[in-house]
């Protein structure tokens, strides 16, 4: 899930005009960044393809190809591209209805759809899941449910893609609301005076700017479509469609340690298919650069009329349908005492909710584990990401590009591959230290600290760019040393850009579960495996109340970064970019 | 004399006390287990229920998958393990045959039939859970032998746990290609018959009860708790016989805390330990332990005969063929 710091075309970066009392100090810092990119990234993928190619190219290739694997390519492009094309229609349609339209309560819209994108994809799929067939608790309570003996929709390649898709859409609307708000308004207003429609503009003018942001956000939801765990683990794996990343995790997770190189050799095509959208994704953009002036950014030009109620309405009963109802049909699964009981006032129960949250040690545990590993890594991260942000923001543009890239790299590879990575590098204990970190905490708490780096450094950096060096060239003038500008300086300036870029992290990692499925083990569960441990266990009710308190505290989350927002920075809230802006009160 | 030898056994007496009192039972232990959360939860409750100076935490996942994770753990170095309490006795020998067992000498198992332990006292079957066929009320067919899920009207509609994920499922199968007459043609049969199989028995459980399919392929307690529960479900022994795993516990030899190890065991054991697998819906394997309801009598379940060595040996080929068959 990237959002809005990595969508779009890249920012172009400036250059040096640094003055030499920035390098004289610092060298440990250095280290440290040196010391982190060796160990998040290179090591990572060093051991990776070294394992993958272990037994020479031949051998990698007879992995490869078996029926199972193609068979399992064939469904992760046909998921892919099947759910990166209701994503793009989906997102498309919503961020020109919020970016361009005169719609009342576009905050409130944006606030859902990007709920609906920081809810953990496998909890997601559990919702579509319990929304539809015979089971359906929704269903059965108007009467609607499908005869016994109906297979479920969701379950399968519709289901995966249509979840998906949905899961998705909100990526793509938040890439496309970045390029939309860049957009010039004189051209629009320009059109507005020789008398072209509304629809005329999108279609002309609006569209055909906006190129390159629906380049970059379909090849975005490509790549988050490969190397999806969440959504096929829940509705693909129990019907046998498996797709790369989860015949992956089926083969470690059932043939032990002796798979582990056959492992290796699927997770480098896994990231060879992710690699050639991203490889792609650059060279077009690349090509169609152009970038545009936008001193006065675009605003709603489309007045509704008497068309806006029956819009409004239209978004409003499409969130109902696609976000909403699935969540509902959720608490409403968490209700029932066993999978397959309809829900009445006298068979509703609250039991679930009592035996994950306070009884049963796996969940109790999970939920405790989630908070505590999301939060250290998000704390941590900050840390680092302020010191890094510095240093990179006063290294050339040569020494910062390819850093940055590498500081991506975990971020970009999906998260299964990255999994495999650690094991490769964990399982047997560590060099010169002698014990292994395989098996604990830590290897999780590790993956996490190399796949989000990137999401905590880039709105620091970013800040950081806009920071005027005056001030703290004055401080230096009076004898301050670096950690003393760090703290009194520099973090007061980028401080909100740290905290989102903090928060961010402690949501993307709480709702995790690609990582950890492979990486758990006895004490440190998560809660996305303690989710599968107990869907695969048959206790539905149970997984389902899981579920619903982890959305419930995610919307709490979501809720508690809103009521800051008037201390972060403009458009730090993803959903405040997506919202549009405000219509100015002359026009 | 006579007082010397009474001040002697009075001594001995004394030492033993602090021998055993040395011996208290206490510090943590990490149970790997097969069984649904719920009730590794419950069985743990009520061990440290009646031995407070433990902690225990478990670790749940599909037999052939917790096994995969403790050689992982292995290859690295050690694992948390210290029991395992996981469906089949074949993989039990397995871990015997390298010397990763325990045995417990004291385990009282002198009301067990013979053949529900290990001679060598290193593995103990705790319970009988069958494998029969289950299917959603609503169903048209009511099976009664397993050649009724070869039918058309249970043509798109079986669910079944696949050995990858399922110890239950990889004896079943080696019992039922063993036992029908048709061998591995049956399960080609199911294949062609639409049967998917994945997952564990849970899955199964969820498919059926949902009414998602038909009929499946599980084991019995599921079934017969949750149409206690209300589910829409029934499970029915078929004539030509079920499968039968023992679940047994065995304690890992590289545990840190045999005296609570031990004491896990012979709770599971005792007559206290077999009544709570009794009122979780599970046959015990205590002989004088009543059935719960909605089982038929002990002596009137058929089960087939099956050759565990020859199950150990075939275990890797096994998973293979039917991975094959089912295009997993």
């Amino acid at each position: 899930m990237t959002l809005s710091e990595t969508a779009g075309p890249r920012l172009t970066l400036r250059g040096p005009a640094h003055p030499v009392w920035r390098w004289r100090e610092g060298t440990g810092l250095v280290l440290l960044l040196a010391v982190s990119i060796l160990a998040f990234s290179i090591a990572p993928v060093g051991r990776l393809l070294s394992a993958a190619l272990e037994g020479g190219f031949v051998q990698f290739r007879a992995v490869l190809d078996t029926p199972e694997v193609r068979q399992a390519t064939r469904n992760t492009l046909a998921v892919a591209f099947g759910s990166g094309a209701v994503a793009m229609a989906v997102g498309l349609v919503f961020s020109l209805a919020l970016a361009v339209t005169d719609m009342r309560g576009r905050g409130a819209m944006a606030f859902v759809m990007v709920l609906s994108l920081m809810i953990a994809p496998q909890i997601s799929a559990l919702a579509f899941k319990t929304l539809a067939g015979p089971a359906s608790p929704l269903l059965k309570l108007v009467g609607l449910a499908p005869a016994p003996g109906t297979p479920n929709p969701m379950l399968g390649e519709f289901g995966i893609i249509l979840v998906m898709g949905l899961h998705h859409a909100p990526l793509v609307a938040i890439t496309l609301a970045a390029g939309l708000s860049g957009l010039p308004r004189p051209l629009v207003e320009a059109a507005l005076l020789d008398g072209a429609g509304p629809l005329q503009i999108v279609r002309r003018i609006v569209l055909p700017l906006l190129g390159p942001f629906l380049l970059s956000a379909a090849l975005l939801v490509l790549v988050a479509g490969t190397g999806n765990f969440g959504i096929p683990a829940l509705l693909g794996m129990p019907v046998g469609y498996l797709t790369l990343p989860t015949l992956l995790y089926q083969k470690l997770a059932s043939f032990g340690p002796s798979s582990i190189n056959d492992a290796a050799a699927i997770s480098v095509l896994i990231a060879g298919l992710a690699a050639s959208g991203v490889i792609a994704a650059g060279w077009l953009l690349a090509r169609q650069q152009s970038r545009l002036e936008a001193d006065f950014a675009l605003e709603p030009f489309w007045r509704l009329g008497r068309a806006r109620l029956p819009v409004e309405l239209a978004v409003w009963g499409f969130i109902a349908v696609a976000i909403l109802l699935p969540l509902m049909s959720l608490v409403a699964t968490s209700l029932v005492p066993a999978y397959g009981v309809r829900l009445s006032f006298e068979s509703l129960t609250f039991a679930q909710y009592g035996e994950v949250l306070f009884r049963q040690d796996l969940t109790v545990r999970a939920f405790r584990n989630s908070m505590l590993f999301a939060g250290a890594a998000a704390a941590s991260l900050c840390c680092l990401a302020l010191v890094f942000a510095y240093l990179l923001d006063r290294a050339a543009v040569r020494v910062r590009t390819p850093v940055l890239a590498l500081i991506e790299l975990p971020y970009a590879a999906p998260g299964i591959v990255l999994a495999i990575a650690c094991i490769l590098l964990f399982i047997r204990p560590l060099p010169l230290l002698g014990f292994s970190i395989y098996a604990t905490p830590w290897i999780i708490l590790f993956a996490y600290h190399a796949r989000f780096l990137a999401i905590a450094l880039k709105p620091v950096l970013a800040a950081m760019a806009t920071l005027d060096s005056a001030v703290e060239e004055a401080a230096v003038c009076d004898g301050a040393r670096m950690g003393q500008r760090l703290r009194f300086i520099i973090l007061p300036l980028v401080l909100p850009s740290l905290l989102a870029g903090g928060l961010m992290v402690f949501l993307l990692a709480f709702n995790e579960l690609t990582v950890s499925a492979l990486l758990w083990s006895a004490g440190s569960e998560t809660l996305g495996v303690a989710l599968l441990s107990l869907e695969d266990s048959g206790l539905g009710s149970e997984a389902a109340a899981v579920a619903a308190t982890a959305s419930a505290l995610v919307c709490a989350l979501m809720l508690a970064m809103q009521s800051l927002a008037r201390r972060l920075p403009e458009n730090a809230l993803p959903w405040q970019a997506l919202a549009g802006r405000r219509i100015r009160e002359n026009s | 004399m006579h007082r010397l030898l009474s001040l002697s056994l009075g001594l001995m007496t004394s030492l033993a006390v602090v021998t055993t009192s040395a011996h208290a039972v206490d510090g943590t232990l990490t149970l790997y287990t097969s069984q649904p959360n719920t009730d590794a939860q419950q069985s743990i409750d009520a061990f440290m229920e009646a031995y407070p100076d433990v902690d225990v935490t478990f670790v749940r996942d599909g037999t052939t998958k917790i096994m995969a994770k403790l050689e992982a753990e292995l290859a690295a170095g050690s694992t948390p393990a210290d029991v395992l309490l996981i469906a089949d006795s074949v993989t039990m020998e397995g871990l015997k045959a390298r010397d990763l067992l325990m045995a417990h000498p004291d385990a009282d198992v002198s009301a067990y039939a013979d053949g529900t332990h290990d001679a060598e006292k290193t593995w103990f079957g705790t319970k009988l859970i069958t494998t029969g066929i289950m299917y959603n009320t609503a169903a048209g067919m009511k099976p009664a032998s397993w050649q009724d899920l070869l039918k058309d009207e249970a043509k798109g509609q079986i669910a079944m746990p696949s050995p990858l994920t399922s110890g239950a499922a990889l004896i079943h199968t080696a019992t039922l290609v063993d036992n029908l007459e048709s061998g591995w043609g049956y399960y080609e049969g199911l294949a062609a018959n639409g049967a998917q199989a994945s997952g564990g028995n849970g899955g199964v459980l969820k498919q059926v009860a949902g009414g998602e399919k038909l009929y499946g392929m599980v084991v019995d307690f599921l079934p017969i708790r949750e149409k206690a529960k209300g589910a829409p479900v029934e499970f029915v022994f078929p004539e030509e016989g079920v499968s039968a795993i023992s679940e047994p516990v065995a304690i890992l030899s590289s545990t840190q805390n045999p005296d609570a190890a031990k004491a896990f065991v012979d709770f599971l054991l005792s007559r206290e330990g077999q009544e709570l697998a009794l009122s979780q819906g599970y046959l015990p394997a205590h002989p004088e332990v009543a059935v719960p309801a909605g089982f038929p009598d002990r002596s009137t379940i058929r089960v087939m005969p099956f050759d565990a060595a020859k199950a150990l040996a075939d275990a890797e080929s096994n998973k293979a063929r039917f991975a094959e068959i089912f295009g997993q």
